[in-house]
């Protein structure tokens, strides 16, 4: 497991820090990691790679 | 004769910002309306000072008051879309038929997932070809380009799969 440094804007660590306080969240490292988790689920290589094969596609034979 | 009617585009940030880094935004005409929802708009004028100059590019600046589907709703939470990503896909929901043009992964996923036809910025160089508004080899020089002056970001494997896929010069 390795550390990473991310710089956050105030008004966010803010709010990280208020649910964090209300117990929606362990802290506000513990919601920088789900943000990431859910980030690499969401923009996985293969899913980009069809999306962009997908474009060179329409952008040759579409009929727009 | 009736007129083919064109269908109206809704414009994510990211193709407006990488055609402009490119010097490429000619690439969007054809397209219909290019409706751009107001918070995309201040992000495009954000990364891209030069583009509030009026006459460099013609939108129609939306405003939109999102108020998603519940479907749409869930997708915005489960893939935690940024402001102008949902102010786009809601203006998508009110605007049936429309193409969306975004360069974001999981905006894209959203938007697939409700049914609406999505492209992005390499579509849109590409697409230059089929309307003779850029040589191939103009295409692939654009291509080439992308990872040096724009900041969209592509594996340098797939952009030379995609060149390989354009019609011999």
């Amino acid at each position: 497991m390795k550390t990473i440094a991310v710089e956050c804007p105030d008004h966010m660590l803010e709010q990280l820090e208020t649910l964090t306080r209300e117990g929606w969240i362990k802290s506000p490292e513990q919601a920088a990691f789900e943000a990431l988790r859910r980030f690499l689920d969401s923009h996985r290589p293969d899913l980009q790679r069809a999306q962009i094969l997908n474009d060179v596609q329409w952008g040759l034979h579409g009929g727009d | 004769m009736a007129e083919t009617e064109e269908v109206p585009t809704v414009l994510d940030a990211g193709p407006i910002i990488h055609l402009d880094e490119l010097s490429s935004l000619d690439l969007l005409e054809g397209l219909g309306d290019l409706n751009v929802p107001e918070a995309v708009w201040e992000e495009v004028r954000r990364h891209r000072p030069r583009l509030s100059d009026p006459g460099v590019l013609k939108l129609k600046v939306v405003s939109v008051r999102p108020n998603p589907s519940a479907t749409l709703g869930t997708l915005i939470r489960a893939l935690e879309l940024d402001a102008g990503e949902i102010a786009a896909l809601d203006l998508l929901e009110k605007r049936p038929g429309a193409l969306f043009l975004c360069d974001d992964a999981a905006a894209r996923l959203a938007a697939e997932s409700l049914g609406f036809k999505v492209h992005g910025t390499v579509g849109l160089i590409v697409r230059a070809i089929r309307r003779g508004t850029r040589t191939v080899a103009q295409v692939h020089a654009l291509l080439e380009q992308i990872p040096t002056r724009s900041t969209l970001h592509i594996s340098r494997l797939l952009l030379r799969e995609i060149i390989r896929l354009l019609p011999s010069r």
